[in-house]
């Protein structure tokens, strides 16, 4: 068992658990602030492209960065206003998001680079000891700008909530709208401002995602999305408990790996179900106690 | 929720042993998903489920239709597209309606 976890074990969780904790903080932001949010699959996905072809056409990692990020900003601006503007179902326009996104990266993929399925590779970050050991991987892994990003985001996020003006409008139009707009707040305009801040954070997971792969793949996103809105709803829609639970999500993949490649046949399938089954157990008991934003799903004029 | 899976079961079974014969990995396609958007499209309502569910065979349809010409992920994008625009749409015109009912002479 102790060779389960091992320093590589460790570097491996946490590079697993950095898309689904920028998309579960990314979640919280947005239905703390009252929209529900399912497309983030399709913020993972379009900021993963976008960061690719933005890094393969400028050669450069940040450029990359700055591309993905500002992509997941904008789809997910265009699904506030969606909802927001034109009343349209919150549930409905996700499920249009995440369709619009896996095409669209499909497309352009066809368009850009002639393949179905992948990207040519690109030059992502490289800071940190080379190597093959545990602790070089450890390194590597931590000092990723990516990752540093996405952990300061998670850490700053509960304290936005809690002390600034902004995180107080946030909570107050998706608690209870109306009462926010009597009390003169702008709904509609905190709601887009606080999925600005979603979109931009779920990003960096995409970007992770692929400048982890060092190109994109058609679809990579693979239900992250999904699985970091479990997250948002064990973690009560806070931010460091959803941390935990992606941390913890990752460690379990990471030990499925492991457990995989000492495994043979059938076996290694059933390990593959691991994560996911404890995911759905933690779910069945956290269900009971709701702690949804109160207007979550509600417009501030009914 | 019984009724419910049952049903959902029922469908999908009739597409495998009716129509491919066999079961395949990812068969549903995501029409499990697309259901969700239709029953949410459709309000609830059998009826407008049924135009909502037409709606979506006949984008699908359209794009095999037209394959050669245009590329698949085309026919996706221009489908996520759809769904938007009809569901507000469709939003639009409830408003409208709800707006009117008070006072029937602003026709």
């Amino acid at each position: 068992v102790s060779a389960l976890f091992t320093l590589t074990t460790l570097a491996e969780a946490l590079g697993i658990a950095v898309p689904y904790a920028a998309a579960a903080v990314g979640g919280i932001w947005s239905e703390k602030s009252g929209v529900i949010n399912i497309g983030l699959e399709g913020v993972l996905l379009t900021s993963a492209f976008s960061s690719v072809a933005a890094a393969h056409a400028s050669g450069s990692a940040v450029v990359g960065l700055l591309a993905g990020v500002a992509s997941g900003a904008l789809v997910s601006v265009g699904h506030a206003l969606v909802v927001e503007r034109a009343r349209v179902d919150a549930v409905l326009s996700g499920i249009a998001l995440n369709f619009f996104a896996y095409a669209a990266t499909r497309l352009a993929l066809r368009g850009l680079y002639e393949s179905s399925s992948n990207s040519p590779s690109i030059d992502a970050f490289r800071i940190g000891p080379g190597g093959a050991g545990g602790g070089a991987l450890l390194a590597r892994v931590v000092l990723d700008p990516v990752f540093l990003l996405a952990l300061a985001a998670a850490a700053v996020t509960p304290w936005i909530f809690a002390r600034t003006r902004f995180g107080l409008r946030v909570r107050a139009a998706g608690d209870n709208p109306e009462a926010a707009r009597a009390a003169g707040v702008d709904v509609l305009r905190t709601r887009v401002l606080a999925l600005v801040v979603s979109g931009a954070i779920a990003a960096l997971g995409g970007v992770h995602l692929a400048f982890d792969q060092h190109r994109f793949e058609s679809g990579m996103s693979n239900g992250r999305g999904f699985i970091a809105l479990a997250a948002v709803v064990v973690s009560g829609w806070r931010a460091d408990r959803a941390l935990a639970a992606c941390l913890a999500f990752g460690t379990l993949k990471a030990v499925e790996i492991a457990l995989q490649d000492r495994a043979h046949g059938g076996l290694s399938y059933l390990f593959g179900l691991l994560p996911y089954v404890a995911t759905l157990v933690v779910l069945a008991f956290a269900a009971g106690r709701s702690a949804a934003p109160r207007g979550l799903g509600k417009h501030a004029d009914g | 929720m019984l009724l419910s899976g049952a049903l959902a079961g029922l469908v999908m079974m009739a597409t495998v042993i009716g129509y491919k014969g066999y079961a395949e990995l990812g068969l549903g396609a995501g029409a499990g998903f697309t259901g969700i958007a239709v029953a949410l499209l459709g309000r609830g309502n059998p009826f407008g489920i049924v135009l909502a569910a037409l709606l979506f065979g006949t984008v699908d349809q359209a794009g095999l239709a037209i394959n050669a010409f245009v590329p698949r992920e085309a026919m996706s994008v221009l489908k996520a597209t759809v769904i938007v625009l009809v569901a507000a749409a469709n939003q639009q015109q409830l408003r409208e309606a709800l707006l009117r009912r008070p006072r029937p002479e602003a026709a």
